[in-house]
């Protein structure tokens, strides 16, 4: 059975909405009850404690009201969707975790062995993702933007870029 | 009203790291704008962190000429292929596209670039005019009015940010949340550091912003990883608009000015939103209504002065109140807090030349913007064929070299990912991210002035009530708060009833 493709997408947002928001009330709370950990000292002499107390209390009470408010309009319509809010394909998915993970990775072995390698790493995984062109050219291109960078960014600004085990 | 600082102003600008700093801002403005996807937020985020290696009003001033240029170069792509380069631009893209299917997308160019000159002098000369008589109300503001005028910007922006109020009010309130982080404003102790010494510092900005809009955006875009679109082409002699033409754009564009330069003040998307009630205003007054969508020059000379306008009358609530209005305005206070400089009520008197010097930037910021960008506009269909893979990468390398530069740690590039993923999550969610840099740009101000207050009142915020420029700020809260909603309510109403009116006559 077809369905209507905009539902999906309502549905599909909704879904994640319900997700983001349970997730944003549980840190809330955590945040919460970490600020007890600070002196409130009292509302005239306010302690460390008092603003991230309020501030996680109001968090939480506007993440509730917020979804009931949204449960009880579901029917409503969007008027200001962006583009940006809609699902991507599940492979778009993959390579937007596979990005995060190539710059995860760069950080860790940026710290060891400087700044060339991992970074022309990086930059490979983004164009290889890409699919646009052959790998041959996807390493040109890696190497071409990594020297490029180093030399606009190192010797021409004088900006330090990471050097092995911080030498 | 002093202007005698503006020769020293003058003279401060003139110098080549600010000109410098001006020209390769509004470069990379107009080439963001005319790029799909990295838009004027996340060029400025991922640029800001280099501004520090130039002096302060350089740095500043390439920002600001990033924001302005991003709204001329948006418009390019809007006209010529109906792709907004930026959102503001989306409302240009109905009849600037229009006129490039009719063979007129020269002059649609053209005419944007005129109107957007005379609306960006139109806001300088009202920065000019309103900023030191503005200043000099706000030197009567204590923290129960900092209190309210960031509470109710928070309020506002969240009011008319995304399609939730409470999720963007939320949204703000996580902002507030991480600028909680680190060494306590009051007592310098630090806080919520989870025994990460890196925490003790506090979140930067930088990976906050870039994270959330610079390193977003390079997700969205390699997780859509769409063709280029075909780009029309444009000769120069086709940029010449005919008299017609001008005389029908002249007062949409005096309207468009003065319309953005009203939505630069009130808190929100300023830009995006004076495009919508520029065209709907031009539209309402137009002769030939037949003709919007269909490529009447109105519809763009209107909505493209607006959102220039807005641009420039947005650096008021920055520069005067210290209080940014919206994300672009709140990396810019970002910067200005990289370079040691706090903008408020007193930079006009503390740093006279700063201000100034700003404000003539803007300026030459708009003339430089009308000079280049019209001859460069084949130059700018070009680029737009750069493969997007190539770009994604170079961006992605620029933005983790940013970050790490800003004060070499590699603890701020975990915070980069951090705020990437969330943003990212955010976006697919549907949960606005704006709101979230704006309430951690004005944490540190709510909980100063929150803490003064109470220490002021004794503990009982009914003293809030005794003072008249806090209940006026709350009034005119209320206004922006309970309006835009009331009008769209009735305008909706009209239009039901219009249209019932037409079914009984059927």
């Amino acid at each position: 059975m077809d369905r209507d493709p905009d539902r999906t997408t309502k549905e599909q947002r909704v879904g994640k909405r319900d997700v983001a928001v349970l997730v944003l009330f549980l840190f809330a709370i955590g945040y919460f009850l970490y600020a007890l950990r600070y002196p409130a000292g009292t509302w005239s002499d306010p302690g460390l404690g008092l603003f991230p107390r309020v501030v996680g209390v109001l968090l939480a009470v506007t993440i509730v009201v917020g979804y009931l408010h949204q449960r009880f309009r579901r029917s409503g319509r969007r008027e200001f969707a962006s583009s940006e809010d809609t699902p991507g394909p599940r492979a778009g998915k993959w390579r937007v975790a596979t990005v995060a993970f190539a710059v995860a990775a760069y950080v860790v072995l940026a710290q060891r062995i400087g700044y060339v390698i991992p970074a022309v790493g990086l930059v490979w995984v983004t164009l290889w993702i890409g699919r646009q062109r052959p790998w041959w050219q996807q390493l040109i291109v890696a190497v071409s933007l990594t020297a490029g960078s180093y030399v606009l960014f190192e010797m021409l600004l004088g900006i330090p870029l990471p050097t092995a085990f911080g030498a | 009203m002093d202007f005698s600082n503006l020769l020293p102003a003058l003279n401060a600008v003139l110098q080549p790291a600010p000109l410098l700093g001006l020209l390769l801002g509004v470069l990379i403005g107009s080439l963001t704008g005319v790029l799909p996807g990295l838009g004027a937020v996340g060029a400025m985020a991922v640029l800001m962190p280099f501004s520090i290696a130039l002096d302060p009003i350089a740095g500043i001033l390439m920002l600001a000429g990033i924001y302005i240029g991003a709204q001329y170069g948006g418009s390019t792509t809007a006209i010529l292929m109906r792709i907004p380069g930026e959102s503001s631009s989306v409302i240009t893209s109905f009849d600037g596209y229009a006129m490039t299917q009719r063979g007129r997308a020269g002059v649609a160019l053209a005419i944007s670039a005129i109107g957007s000159f005379i609306a960006g002098t139109l806001a300088v000369a009202g920065l000019m005019l309103l900023g030191p008589t503005l200043a000099n109300v706000a030197l009567n503001f204590s923290s129960p009015e900092f209190l309210a005028l960031a509470f109710i910007a928070l309020l506002v922006l969240s009011r008319i940010t995304g399609d939730s109020f409470w999720l963007s009010f939320a949204s703000a309130l996580l902002g507030v949340v991480f600028a909680t982080v680190g060494l306590n404003v009051i007592s310098a102790v630090p806080r919520f550091t989870f025994g990460i010494q890196e925490f003790a510092l506090g979140i930067h900005v930088t990976p906050l912003a870039v994270g959330l809009f610079g390193l977003v955006e390079i997700f969205l875009q390699l997780e859509g990883s769409e063709k280029p679109p075909r780009v029309h082409g444009v000769k120069l002699k086709e940029l010449l608009p005919s008299r017609t033409d001008l005389r029908r754009s002249i007062a949409p564009i005096f309207r468009g000015g003065s319309v953005g330069f009203v939505f630069g003040l009130i808190p929100g998307p300023a830009a995006v939103m004076s495009t919508y009630a520029s065209y709907t205003f031009e539209r309402r007054v137009s002769k030939r209504k037949e003709e919007f969508g269909k490529g009447a020059v109105e519809g763009v000379a209107g909505p493209e002065a607006a959102n220039n306008a807005a641009s420039g009358s947005a650096m008021v609530p920055l520069l005067i109140l210290g209080i940014p209005f919206a994300a672009p305005t709140a990396i810019l206070l970002g910067a200005l807090t990289l370079h040691g400089l706090s903008p408020g009520p007193a930079l006009i008197s503390q740093n006279p030349v700063f201000f100034w010097s700003i404000v003539l930037g803007l300026y030459f910021a708009n003339a430089v913007l009308l000079v280049l960008n019209l001859p460069l506009i084949r130059l700018f269909t070009y680029i737009l064929r750069t493969p997007s893979d190539i770009l994604m990468g170079g961006v992605l390398l620029v933005t983790i070299i940013g970050t790490y530069a800003i004060r070499n740690s590699f603890f701020d590039v975990y915070v980069l990912l951090f705020m990437g993923v969330l943003g990212y999550l955010f976006a697919k969610a549907g949960i606005p991210r704006a709101p979230i840099i704006l309430g951690f740009v004005m944490g540190g101000v709510l909980e100063r002035s929150f803490a003064q207050t109470m220490a002021l009142s004794g503990g009982n915020l009914a003293y809030l009530l005794n003072r008249p420029i806090v209940v006026g700020l709350g009034v005119v809260g209320i206004l922006v708060f309970v309006l835009p909603p009331a009008v769209k309510r009735a305008a909706r109403a009209r239009a039901d009833g219009r249209e019932s009116v037409k079914r009984s006559a059927e």
